[in-house]
């Protein structure tokens, strides 16, 4: 079955105004399938929302991309025209952004702006979209669907209004949908809401997700699979259950053991850390970019790493085998030092 | 400057580098030094520009067939030396364009400041000052004001100076508010200094970046005035000469002699368009945020 | 919406107000009226019944508040010179400022709003230094240049286009062009600036994401955004071209109220020339107004704050 997305070294370049070039993506790998849900997990500025938009080609000039593989179903996206863009993007992907308040314009009514994209795709009338619309923000939970058609964003809270860019989403029937930290800006409450949203149309109509985020227990909730992501590259891929619970690579060991675990974390022990800070987006990539923080660091490590597949349909980007690894102290050893 | 110079440099030579390195600082500042240079230097190589001769009324410039090296520039209808009033016209829209702006930008930084620093029934009270300032056409309030009083130097000044000092107002309140509650202002209050010592020692320095372009951009605003007035016969009257009652009194002669409008214009539009020039270099430098 | 706008009027009348006394007081406290009137060489008895007739010998605000109240009732007093009501010179001349005035928007709208959305899309390109250097080079050409050159031109050499009069609308368009020149440089930067912060703003992303054709996004949805401060500074471009059409319709020979309050001027004809202030800054008032209600109609969060 041919995967929604298959993406192969993405790689994001950037020349600044000064001269240099900064690489905020450099070897991003992944896929996601009909019906699963791929979460991209990272901290800030890892390069997750560039690596997003270069998935509807909606990274900002001058920024350039470039990848040895990126197809959608199939048909290739690289050096895509912008006119051959726009047919693909509400149809087959759709994006939703973290700010609703922002994303969605303040000028025109909800209904307008749903319509305004139906129409623009799908060949209808305007009675006929709206009516599309009504049922579309009634299937995402929004009370009153048909009079929220002639409100403005503003006058909706924060959770109705990520309801609202979820309804505009799905209006085109798109085949994935990207989401970029669609729940950051909400409570908790709410973020439980929309994920539940979200992993019941999944289960409704068969689209992929995308789901980007830096909260491992969104992660954990909603996705099937995960793609740890640093410094601009995927760390390590696989099925979520196994990679949250037998982290391949010392970054993700590094995340998990940071957070507080009921049963395992000890009373009044510290909780972990990850010493050291990311490296920044420029210069060639000389050797393994986590070698600085990494417990498990060795003189072997002093290259650029590629992607290394393991069983289960994982994979770590990690110059020393697990099996290597798993008798070294690694982190325990660290916070011992600290303690 | 070398690279290690650039890294150590203070904030201040890197702005001066940075305005060296503009192409409209040397153009627009090069026309103004030269415009200056006329203006101060030029009576004493040039006809006295009041002396007519009606014999020889009209002669072309040199560059015409019929033109000579006596003078350069022809002769108007009264046959005064045109390089002469072109000389005495640059005396008289700097005179007017400096001290207008001096004028205007002592009330307008005044009131902004005030309105700036102490905020409420001052903020509102100038704010509305401010709104009928703009309400008045300033075009005919000047002319009413010229017509009635009189249009001597001084004059002209004093009404061009109490109509354009909206922009100073408006650009030192918002950079006076902004500076108003930080730090240091705090403190200068805290050991207890005046509030005139406190505006004109901690606040003005820290503002004149942005006041240095709203001055710039006055100047050209009432140089343009200045000429616009003469050219309706209520500015600058003669004996005395301007650019623009050098226009005016030729406008008969467009047909036939155009060169006695040209040149007074060629040259308000170069003085005009150096000092915009200096302008945007200026802003470009000391304020980027408000670069259009 | 209501609030709002009882609010702005309340504002704007009390501006109006202001500036009455300013009007009223321009012509009085800056010299003699009564000697003006009279002119030059009248004799102190002329000028003694002048000023009888007129009412300067009476203390200054009761001349306002009986200037005042003629006002309020419509009366804007006689002109002096032309033995006519003010009302019905104002009349006459209005008109063609009116004309003149919209004209000349049109054409720096025409001219500015498209330079600036190019140069606001293709930023650093060829076309965005060709519109800042012509506005660069609008901004430093006075406007009874530019009308003479025009006239040079289009008048003289090609003579494709009547230089003076008011017939008919080929009448104005030199005029127009002249008029509205000189506004055209600041609205077309700001259109400019407008348009290169909406571009990178979310909701724009959000209209390309969802693959909206080239045109709508422009146009619909960052224009619209960006367009706010520009409807601001037309209004106020065109309260600043009414009161500034003195130049235009001098050189053009257009019966319009520049050209009327230039002549009154001249011919010290109080009555008119107070009016003519006052009007012009009524105008001026009104279409701030005008303004912010525009915006708020494009904005609506505008109307609620």
């Amino acid at each position: 079955m041919t995967a929604l997305i298959a993406l192969e070294d993405l790689r994001i370049t950037i020349p600044t105004a000064q001269g240099r070039v900064l690489q905020p993506v450099r070897g991003i790998d992944l896929s996601v399938a009909r019906g699963e849900t791929l979460a991209i997990v990272g901290e800030s500025g890892c390069g997750k929302s560039l690596t997003a938009l270069s998935l509807m080609g909606l990274v900002p000039s001058p920024g350039r991309v470039s990848a040895k593989r990126l197809t959608f179903s199939g048909q290739s996206l690289i050096d895509l025209r912008e006119a051959e863009w726009r047919e693909l993007r509400g149809p087959r992907l759709a994006m939703i952004f973290q700010d609703p308040m922002t994303s969605l314009d303040p000028c025109y009514t909800i209904g307008s702006q749903m319509t305004e994209v139906m129409r623009t795709h799908l060949r209808i009338g305007r009675q006929e979209a709206r009516e599309r619309a009504v049922s579309l923000l009634a299937r995402v939970g929004i009370p009153s669907p048909a009079a929220r058609l002639e409100q403005y964003p503003h006058q909706l809270s924060g959770g109705l209004r990520q309801r609202v860019m979820i309804a505009m989403a799905l209006s085109c029937d798109p085949d994935l949908i990207i989401a970029d930290e669609p729940t950051t800006a909400l409570d908790v409450t709410t973020q439980a809401q929309i994920l539940g949203l979200l992993a019941r149309l999944q289960d409704e109509t068969g689209i992929g997700i995308i789901l980007i985020t830096h909260d491992l227990g969104v992660v954990a909730t909603m996705a099937h699979r995960v793609a740890v992501m640093y410094a601009g590259q995927v760390v390590e891929t696989g099925d979520t259950a196994a990679v949250l619970t037998a982290p391949a690579h010392p970054y993700t060991e590094g995340l998990l053991q940071a957070i507080p675990t009921p049963g395992r974390t000890a009373r009044g022990a510290l909780l972990g850390s990850i010493p050291g800070i990311v490296p920044p987006p420029t210069g060639a990539v000389e050797a393994c970019l986590f070698t600085e923080r990494c417990p498990y660091a060795r003189p072997v490590c002093a290259v650029p790493v590629p992607l290394v597949p393991l069983p289960g349909e994982r994979a770590m980007r990690c110059m020393r085998p697990l099996d290597e690894r798993a008798g070294e102290p690694g982190y325990a050893a660290l916070s011992e030092v600290m303690s | 400057m070398t690279a290690a110079a650039l890294i150590s440099a203070s904030p201040r030579r890197l702005a001066l580098h940075r305005l060296l390195r503009h192409g409209s600082f040397w153009f627009g500042g090069g026309a103004i030094l030269l415009i200056l240079l006329l203006a101060l230097v030029g009576p004493l190589f040039t006809h006295d520009p009041v002396a007519q001769n009606l014999g020889g009324r009209l002669v072309p410039p040199v560059w015409d067939v019929r033109g000579g090296w006596a003078h350069p520039l022809g002769t108007d209808q009264l046959g005064r030396d045109l390089l002469a009033r072109l000389v005495d016209g640059a005396r008289v829209s700097l005179f007017i364009g400096i001290a207008t702006v001096l004028v205007s930008g002592l009330i307008g930084t005044a009131m902004g400041m005030a309105a700036g620093y102490f905020g409420g029934r001052v903020d509102l009270f100038i704010n509305f000052l401010i709104t009928i300032r703009l309400t008045l056409p300033v075009v005919l309030v000047a002319l009413v004001v010229v017509a009635v009083v009189g249009s001597s130097l001084t004059v002209l000044v004093v009404v061009i100076g109490l109509l354009l000092w909206d922009r100073f107002a408006v650009v030192t309140r918002s950079a006076t508010q902004r500076l108003a509650h930080s730090d240091f202002v705090i403190a200068a209050r805290a050991i207890g200094s005046s509030t005139p010592r406190i505006l004109l020692i901690e606040i003005l320095p820290n503002i004149i970046g942005p006041l240095i372009v709203v001055a710039t951009v006055e100047v050209a605003h009432a140089v343009l005035l200045e000429a616009a007035l003469s050219f309706l016969g209520l500015g600058v009257k003669p004996p005395l000469a301007s650019w623009g009652l050098m226009v005016a009194e030729s406008k008969n002669q467009l047909l036939f002699r155009p060169w006695l409008i040209a040149i007074p214009g060629v040259a308000l539009v170069t003085l005009v368009l150096a000092i915009n020039l200096l302008g945007d270099a200026l802003r470009d430098v000391v304020a980027p945020e408000g670069r259009a | 919406m209501l609030r709002f706008l009882a609010r702005r009027l309340l504002v704007t009348l009390l501006v109006i107000a202001c500036t009455s006394v300013l009007a009223f007081s321009l012509v009085h406290l800056s010299g003699d009226p009564a000697a003006a009137m009279a002119g030059e060489g009248a004799s102190p008895a002329d000028v003694e019944s002048i000023r009888r007739l007129y009412g300067f010998d009476q203390p200054l605000y009761t001349q306002y508040f009986a200037w005042l109240g003629k006002i309020l009732s419509g009366e804007f007093g006689r002109s002096f010179y032309l033995r006519q009501p003010v009302v019905a010179v104002l009349a006459e001349h209005a008109p063609v400022t009116a004309k003149l005035g919209l004209s000349a928007l049109v054409f720096a709208l025409l001219l500015s709003l498209p330079l600036g959305i190019l140069a606001g899309l293709y930023r650093d390109t060829a076309i965005d230094r060709f519109a800042l250097g012509l506005a660069v080079a609008g901004q430093a050409l006075p406007s009874f240049l530019f009308a003479l050159l025009l006239v040079y031109i289009f008048g003289v050499q090609l003579r494709w286009l009547p230089i003076s009069g008011s017939a008919t609308w080929l009448h104005f368009v030199l005029p127009a062009v002249t008029l509205g020149y000189y506004a055209a440089p600041a609205l077309m930067r700001l259109t400019r600036s407008g348009m290169i912060d909406v571009l990178q703003s979310d909701h724009v992303r959000t209209a390309r994401a969802y693959g909206l054709p080239a045109w709508r996004v422009v146009l619909l949805h960052a224009l619209r955004s960006a367009i706010i401060p520009v409807v601001s500074l037309a209004a106020v471009q065109l309260g600043f071209m009414l009161g500034g059409s003195i130049v235009v319709e001098t050189v053009f020979s257009l019966k319009g109220l520049g050209l009327l309050a230039w002549q009154s001027i001249q011919r010290s004809d109080i009555e008119v020339i107070q009016s003519i202030l006052l009007l012009i800054a009524l105008i001026y008032a009104l279409l701030t107004l005008l303004a912010d209600l525009l915006n708020a109609l494009i904005e609506p969060r505008i109307r609620i704050s």
